[in-house]
């Protein structure tokens, strides 16, 4: 115990030394340090809202410690990029390159990190929720596993388990900023909605306040409700309180930390107001007393697949890539494990002949740039 | 409008008792910059308390909630003395000893809930959840039309704050403790040649700071994310010191400042949303307000007089 605590308190040092917030580490790493070099040494830099952040960081940090779990000997260093700027990300990556094997960079903003990954093809680096920067016209790179995910399947069971729950016919969706994979859950969501409005004959709207209109990356304006950070809880309660105002009872929250606005919102509620949480299965952020304001969560099922590269690593089969991942390999998906969900059975069968469409190719709901809109996309008819 | 009002207040309020806070450490002469640091320290204390009770004696945390603030005020308090002991005992500069305690607090707490996480409850999380509180309105007050917002879903800790700043402010102004307590501010000489110790004083001053710190602090922490997490470490500390320099170190002028924060805060919200412009042009219009404060502060500050021995180290032997 002592030693851990000096280990701990070593880390701290240095990590203060460099000038580098700490997130929190320690916990987790291997206690012998001598045995360096034998195990892979494995960093992850992430946004501002660190690994713990309950959604999207710690999916990714949860795959690395499965496989930590498997292979003690590995050395996990994680990084708090403390800035979320695309180029301040990138450059927290070039500082830290030459001292790991493997480098996880989970966030559009590290799309950047190819000009790095060309500079030290001895380095891999897996890359989440984007593909890499084209360097002298090369998109895929040897040592790049890029994934991304087909967030508007999961937005779009999302959008579905809210307009088939809802009670006022008012729905909503709140994002962070409008990156592409959060414009893929808003579309998502609404190509959702629309699917059972025009299915099931309901006649459910998305409420967006024209105040919080996305911006996406080629500038255009894609609506919704974005509070333009991921890190800002006192403007997603604002937001909340806002759409629930408007009437919304249920909504879906892919906005990272932001997000926690957004739940104190629906908690603090005079009527009764659901959430639906992303990425990871937020259940526990839900808890109100007695109660739970989750209703379910869509998944982006990240842990799994960090897991996958870092084993392919390890036995030498990494191959980089670049890969959209999608319903057919489970990476998207619902939450539907009795007890972590309050959905009704008639809307889990719902969802679950939806997935199985979505599995078949057959519904592919509106995404960023896959030229479908939330009003016209195959299946809808 | 209403959210105005009701927003403005329940973010104004934890800001005032933090600037009362504020306003007691530098009229005994200490400079305290370390708010920022106290608040964040004291969420943390009463949120890790009330969790681990909860945890090991199985009560609903919305139960908690006044243990929750209490603790949180005895949070500061800890902390605080670090405070006074590098300033008071040690004789630092006052200026540096907060800047290092709120950098401190910030590393430190954040290191400690993700590894108390970990060891007692076994999750990875940088969080503590420590559950809503309830929010109540007075029916008939509710009424009034326009000001009536003001008894609309009222949190308790803002009962609590108007109460503990209205004795605080009696303390400070009509009693003998707050009467030595300014001299020490002002002249710490006349204070001992009247047989008072001024160290004594000045530490009591620097951890009620504290202690109204991390009041200020857990009502941030409930109000906004029901949760401590490192995000309460958004600045408010030093809005706090900027409201209390703002109100002349007075406590009245002071409750104004932190309402003008309060209400710009939410009203700027409220403007941003009736423009309609996309989420990208909100930040603009967010600051807005602040600017229109620097420009007050600009008319304001020619009036202003800080205690005269503010930030002075007290030598017994200087004439």
């Amino acid at each position: 115990m002592k030693g851990k605590k000096r280990v701990i308190s070593v880390l701290l040092i240095m990590t203060l030394v460099i000038g580098i917030l700490l997130s929190g580490c320690g916990g987790e790493k291997a206690p012998d340090e001598s045995k360096e070099g034998e195990g892979l040494n494995v960093a992850i830099v992430t946004s501002p809202s660190g690994v713990d952040d309950g959604s999207f960081n710690e999916d990714n940090y949860n795959g690395i410690l499965a496989f930590v779990k498997n292979n003690p000997d590995t050395n996990v260093k994680t990084v708090k990029e403390p800035t979320g700027d695309p180029a301040a990300g990138v450059e927290a990556v070039a500082d830290i390159v030459a001292d790991y094997d493997v480098i996880i960079t989970p966030g559009f903003q590290f799309a950047g990190i190819s000009q790095i990954a060309v500079e030290n093809p001895d380095k891999m680096f897996i890359l989440i929720d984007d593909f890499p920067a084209e360097v002298d016209g090369v998109q895929e790179f040897d040592n790049i596993y890029a994934m991304t995910f087909a967030e508007e399947e999961s937005g779009f069971l999302a959008g579905m388990a809210a307009a088939l729950e809802t009670k006022t016919n008012k729905v909503a969706v709140v994002n962070g900023i409008a990156f592409p994979s959060n414009v893929n859950y808003q579309w998502g969501f609404e190509s959702g909605v629309n699917y059972v409005n025009q299915k099931y004959n309901k006649d459910v709207k998305y409420i967006e306040l024209a105040s919080y209109a996305g911006t996406d990356v080629t500038n255009a304006n894609v609506g919704g409700n974005y509070a333009g950070d991921f890190a800002d809880e006192a403007t997603g309660k604002v937001i909340g309180n806002a759409l629930i105002a408007e009437g919304c009872d249920i909504i879906f929250v892919a906005a990272g930390g932001t997000g926690n606005g957004v739940f104190t919102a629906a908690k603090e509620a005079s009527r009764d107001v659901k959430v639906i949480g992303c990425d990871v299965d937020q259940f526990d952020d839900g808890a109100n007393g007695d109660e739970n304001i989750v209703l379910t969560s869509a998944l982006k099922v990240m842990s799994i697949n960090v897991e996958r590269a870092l084993n392919a690593i390890k036995d030498g089969t990494f191959q980089g890539a670049n890969v959209l991942l999608r319903a057919d390999t489970d990476s998207t998906g619902y939450v539907s494990t009795p007890g972590r969900h309050q959905l009704s059975d008639d809307t889990i069968a719902k969802l679950d002949e939806a997935f199985e469409l979505l599995k078949a190719g057959e519904i592919v709901p509106a995404a960023n740039f896959n030229g479908y809109t939330s009003d016209d996309f195959p299946g809808l008819k | 409008m209403e959210t105005i009002i009701i927003d403005g207040l329940s973010f104004g309020l934890p800001l005032f008792i933090m600037a009362i806070g504020g306003i007691y450490s530098e009229r005994s002469g200490i400079i305290n910059l370390a708010i920022e640091g106290l608040q964040g320290f004291g969420a943390f204390f009463g949120s890790l308390s009330i969790i681990l009770v909860g945890h090991f004696f199985d009560i609903p945390l919305q139960k908690l909630f006044y243990l929750a603030l209490l603790l949180s005020m005895f949070g500061g308090m800890l902390f605080s003395t670090l405070h006074g002991l590098l300033c008071i005992k040690f004789k630092a500069n006052q200026v540096i000893s907060g800047v290092v305690i709120n950098i401190l607090s910030m590393a430190l707490t954040i290191f400690l809930t993700t590894q108390i996480n970990s060891i007692v409850f076994g999750a990875m999380s940088d969080k503590f959840r420590i559950g809503t509180s309830n929010r109540f309105t007075i029916e008939f007050l509710a009424k009034i039309p326009i000001v009536g917002a003001a008894f609309k879903n009222i949190y308790p800790f803002q009962v609590v704050i108007l109460i503990i700043a209205v004795f605080a402010a009696y303390v400070l102004n009509k009693t003998r403790f707050g009467l030595r307590l300014r001299a020490c501010g002002d002249n710490p000489h006349s204070v001992d040649a009247a047989g008072v110790e001024v160290s004594r004083i000045q530490y009591l001053a620097v951890m009620i700071s504290g202690a109204l710190s991390g009041l200020g602090g857990i009502s941030f922490a409930y109000s906004i994310s029901t949760n401590f997490s490192p995000a309460i470490y958004m600045g408010y500390g030093y809005l706090a010191i900027a409201a209390l320099i703002f109100g002349n170190w007075k406590v009245l002028p002071t409750f104004g400042a932190c309402l003008l924060f309060g209400f710009a805060r939410s009203g700027g919200y409220y403007i941003a949303q009736l423009l309609k412009m996309p989420s990208t042009f909100s930040d603009l219009i967010m600051i807005l307000p602040y600017v229109l404060t620097l420009l007050l502060l600009i008319f304001f500050s020619k009036a202003n007089h800080p205690p005269r021995a503010l930030g002075e180290i007290y030598d017994k032997g200087k004439r």
